[in-house]
């Protein structure tokens, strides 16, 4: 486990969602964190290598010719695999979970009020995942 | 605190002028679009949550473009409260501006 703080970025062109959320963050976690409006802002900057990307799906409802969510999350896993990527939508519809899944998002969180504590919930699991694969693959280069 | 205030005091004004705008071209999806941004500073800005069920109505109505005839209604309650919040909201940013620390 590396000594430093776990690397977030946030991406969201709600700039009150965005704000909300890293001031949760900041506050009841010890995170480096980064926030973008844009997914392309988000990927101009991903050799900062994050941990983990908090990605809005939505990134294209105003600005038509901007990235969406979906677009971003292809790029990223395009750049690193490894990063872990979990979706935030207002839209709590079970085939935009199922897309975000195919396009290796780690989870989907809808926005609501407990949208913090699953993100928290989300992280933690992430981080776990990432210690068994270690020590699975420490085991599997002795085997 | 302020610089909550500040965010939905900016973003929000062009949002209602979208919602307007987009009713009045009924360009469906253009107001998909902004209903759905101003959702979830509902809750963050202590917004009753009726407005909220009331905001995603439209959403719906917008994207199966079914009883549109209801929307206008919704709109114009939804512009209210959001005036009405950017008003208090402002008094608000105004006295914490002012107090002093």
């Amino acid at each position: 486990m590396k000594n430093e703080k776990i690397k977030l970025f946030l991406v969201d062109d709600d700039a009150v969602f965005l704000k909300s959320l890293e001031i949760e963050f900041l506050q009841h976690a010890d995170f480096a964190i980064e926030t973008f409006a844009t997914g392309e802002l988000c990927l101009q900057n991903i050799s900062h290598n994050p941990d983990v990307i908090i990605l809005d799906y939505f990134l294209d409802g105003i600005d038509k010719t901007a990235m969406n969510g979906m677009q971003t999350l292809d790029k990223i896993k395009a750049f690193n695999p490894d990063i872990s990527v979990i979706m935030l939508s207002s839209q709590d519809k079970i085939e935009v979970a199922v897309n975000c899944m195919h396009h290796r998002a780690f989870d989907y969180v809808v926005k609501s009020e407990t949208a913090f504590t699953r993100l928290q919930k989300i992280i933690t699991t992430i981080f776990q995942y990432k210690k068994m694969e270690k020590e699975l693959n420490w085991y599997m280069e002795r085997m | 605190m302020m610089e909550m205030i500040s965010l939905y005091l900016e973003q929000t004004p062009p949002l209602i002028l979208i919602m307007k705008q987009s009713l009045h071209d009924k360009d469906w999806q253009a107001l998909y679009s902004a209903v759905h941004k101003m959702i979830p500073s509902f809750s963050i800005m202590g917004i009753s949550i009726d407005f909220e069920n009331m905001a995603k109505q439209v959403q719906e109505y917008a994207s199966t473009q079914q009883q549109t005839d209801g929307i206008p209604d919704l709109v114009r309650q939804l512009e209210n409260i959001c005036a009405q919040a950017c008003k208090e909201l402002e008094i608000e940013f105004d006295m914490i501006k002012n107090t002093p620390l």
